[in-house]
């Protein structure tokens, strides 16, 4: 009985899925855990408590005011990291140019061209055109 | 209150002729392409041509057309924004992978089998991939039930931009009610001359004569308490329906949009679909840029808007699960949802019918990959600006209350307003939810039609018919599928980013599972693909249906109404999650365990799909 192998382009596709599905989990679990353990707060009632709200006036003078605010122990300041928030920051903008660092990657060295073939029209087509 | 603070914008702004303008060349400019496309389409058949493009998606037509924005994206989610603040970033967060996803996950085994079955639409993969017409007509019902769902909401949306860029329109409103209802006296007089209306009944009425109701609610609320409960039952309707605003912009804007749209789309079927979107796709990523650094410029920086807003709202604004405007305990984002909004962007434009029939129409495996490359960037000047706009909007309009989803319109407007040629510029700007809004409903159009006359006509009914038959039908199916939907927003729908939501969640469930099980799966057999397409659309009916219509308490389920956006077509969250979890879940198993348990699929089918085929002499 002749071997027969698997369809290149199945074996290429389900390379490629299984890595981009690995790659979801991965997103999905650091930006998830991420912001929940640095930027949730856990008592529901201080959501929208103004007077958990401090402004400082900047150290320095021109500077931006420092952001205060206490969510549950005690007042914090809020940490910036380029104009975001900083769990935003790590949690979700920086994951994010990481992705499209890594898709393109996984576009110029994962993905392997392959011939999809011809549908049966545009092969009866082809056929007719030799004759 | 610190000094640094900005004045909020003193008035609302508003469109001036150069809005119009911009808009109108914008339309020419589609209607152009829709003839462009129209000549395109006529090489091979016309089934092909106008539903397929004959199956020569280029990378960039591919890349931001398939799985990219509907009219929500600056809609429904800049007023999220607005509303919760920067969580936000977490509910959108599972774009950063949606450019592998949308097309590595199930692209190429899609566009091979597609070539091999020669198959034209979903309902026409679904059917020659396991020879069962039953299920290419299961999937055609599922498709043309949420398309409708997801269009005809779009089609308010379009009339709205519309309206809004008239010269001098006040409102700009995008929200549910967006004009005064007034009782008029020529009202009264109608009642008056009504038999069986009582005089006590229209001394009622008269005094609230000429009074403005922000709203439908806010008039039905002092209804009720005037009125006594006959006299309720019996004029309260028709009371309401009196008062309600006629809108002639709105109309006029409904009737330009739908015979703008319909009209490129007939030109040029699925090809027009795909070049409008990929016109406006490119205008949408230069108006976003522009806006954010107008934004930017105009608040003095991202830190300084968020203070900002914080100052204004409260810590939920900077810190999940999100503020609550209505200070009631809603939590916009648990972790339950954090997870859930993972996974629903992700697999919805995954499987969404309007993106897998691009895929299938992609012309090679090059596209597919630069595709990747384009969407990638494209989606990183996209949503998180978008975010970073809303919050800036938050700084310069602070009191929109139930009209946030005027935020993207409100800043076009704004921060162009010191721009030589300012309203030109706004216009463009608002060219972008205008684009995204017509490219929707030309694809869904598309997918429309084709269910109709390719998989219901052709394939059940006349198997035989004509080319010239089928392009008649396939147009007249397009004029029929417009005019239901300016039917539908004669009085405009409701809960449009909701229903964005739901459709995305029932076409995922309904179609996720059955589409890998198709592409890698070879124990795969019909039945099992049936019970996956079945009881995934089926369970998120049955969660949506019970959020909708309040069933959590008569079938013992705890209340959730305080967990998500606040909206009445919501979904019940069974244990916190959204159905898209429960109902990927229930068709996997059903999958799997109901293939495993029936008679394998014909070996000879299989090895055409699944093994390497012998290379033609």
């Amino acid at each position: 009985m002749p071997h027969i192998q698997e369809d290149p382009v199945l074996i290429s596709a389900r390379r490629e899925a299984l890595i981009v599905f690995a790659c979801w989990v991965i997103a999905m679990t650091w930006s998830v855990s991420y912001c929940y353990l640095n930027g949730y707060i856990t008592d529901p009632s201080l959501i929208s408590d103004k007077k958990k709200v401090e402004v400082r006036q900047p150290a320095q003078p021109g500077g931006i005011p420092e952001l205060w605010v206490d969510h549950g122990k005690g007042s914090q300041r809020v940490e910036f990291v380029l104009g975001f928030p900083s769990w935003i920051f790590w949690g979700v903008a920086l994951p994010w140019w990481i992705c499209t660092a890594f898709s393109l990657f996984f576009g110029a060295f994962i993905v392997r061209d392959e011939d999809l073939g011809l549908d049966p029209e545009a092969a009866a087509a082809l056929e007719a055109a030799h004759v | 209150m610190s000094s640094f603070l900005f004045a909020a914008a003193a008035s609302k702004p508003h469109g001036g002729i150069g809005t119009l303008v911009a808009l109108a060349v914008f339309i020419l400019a589609s209607g152009w392409i829709g003839v462009l496309a129209n000549r395109a389409v006529h090489s091979g058949s016309f089934m092909k041509g106008f539903f397929l493009g004959n199956r020569g998606l280029g990378a960039w037509a591919l890349a931001l057309t398939a799985t990219v924005q509907s009219g929500g994206t600056f809609m429904g989610f800049p007023s999220l924004v607005y509303t919760h603040g920067w969580i936000v970033a977490l509910w959108i967060g599972s774009y950063m992978v949606v450019p592998i996803t949308g097309f590595g996950i199930l692209g190429k085994r899609l566009a091979q089998l597609s070539r091999r079955l020669g198959a034209i639409t979903i309902p026409d993969f679904f059917r020659e991939r396991f020879g069962s017409p039953a299920l290419g007509l299961l999937a055609s019902i599922c498709i043309l039930f949420y398309m409708s769902f997801m269009m005809i909401a779009q089609f308010k949306a379009g009339a709205i931009v519309m309206k809004l860029s008239w010269p001098g329109t006040e409102s700009l409103a995008m929200s549910e009610e967006f004009s005064n209802y007034v009782l008029g006296a020529k009202h009264i007089e109608v009642f008056r001359a009504k038999k069986g209306v009582k005089p006590e009944t229209i001394a009622k009425l008269e005094a609230l004569q000429d009074k403005p109701f922000k709203d439908v609610s806010d008039l039905e609320g002092t209804l009720d308490s005037l009125l006594t409960p006959e006299e309720l039952k019996a004029h309260k309707g028709a009371v309401v329906a009196a008062a309600a605003p006629i809108d002639w912009l709105y109309f006029a804007g409904l009737g330009i949009f739908t015979l703008t749209v319909v009209g490129y789309t007939m030109a040029g079927g699925f090809l027009a679909a795909v070049w409008t979107d990929l016109f406006q796709s490119v205008m949408m990523f230069f108006g976003v840029i522009l806006l954010l650094v107008l934004a930017l410029w105009r608040v003095g920086g991202l830190e300084v808007a968020s203070v900002t807003a914080v100052q204004q709202t409260g810590p939920g604004f900077i810190y999940g699960p999100g503020y609550d405007p209505e200070g009631i305990g809603r939590q916009f984002l648990p972790l339950s949802l954090a997870i859930s909004f993972f996974v629903l962007w992700v697999y919805s434009g995954l499987s969404s019918p309007a993106g897998m029939v691009r895929i299938m129409a992609c012309d090679s495996t090059q596209t597919l990959r630069r595709s990747i490359y384009l969407l990638s960037i494209y989606n990183c000047f996209i949503y998180i600006p978008l975010i970073i706009i809303c919050v800036c909007g938050r700084t310069l309009f602070p009191n929109l209350g139930g009209h946030s989803d005027e935020i993207v319109p409100l800043m076009a407007l704004e921060t162009t307003r010191d721009l030589p040629l300012s309203s030109f510029w706004a216009g463009l700007i608002l060219a972008a939810p205008f684009g995204a809004i017509m490219a929707t409903v030309s694809s869904y159009l598309v997918v429309i039609s084709s269910g109709l006359v390719r998989d219901i006509y052709q394939r059940f009914i006349e198997p035989n018919a004509s080319e010239g038959r089928l392009r008649f039908l396939s147009h007249a199916a397009m004029v029929v599928v417009g005019l239901v939907a300016v039917a539908a927003n004669i009085q405009p729908v409701k809960y449009l980013q909701a229903m964005v939501v739901f459709s995305s969640t029932g076409t995922a469930c309904t179609f996720l599972i059955p589409a890998l099980m198709a592409a890698y799966w070879r124990r795969a057999s019909v039945s099992g693909v049936l019970a996956a397409m079945f009881l995934g659309a089926g369970t998120a009916l049955s969660l949506y249906s019970i959020g909708i219509f309040g069933l959590a308490g008569i079938l013992g389920l705890p209340d959730n109404q305080l967990l998500g956006q606040v909206t009445s077509f919501r979904p019940y969250y069974l244990c916190g999650c959204d159905p898209i979890v429960w109902g990927l879940s229930i068709s996997l198993i059903a999958g799997v365990a109901v293939s495993l348990c029936t008679p394998p699929p014909d070996a000879r089918l299989i090895s055409k799909l699944f093994d390497a085929q012998p290379a033609k002499a």
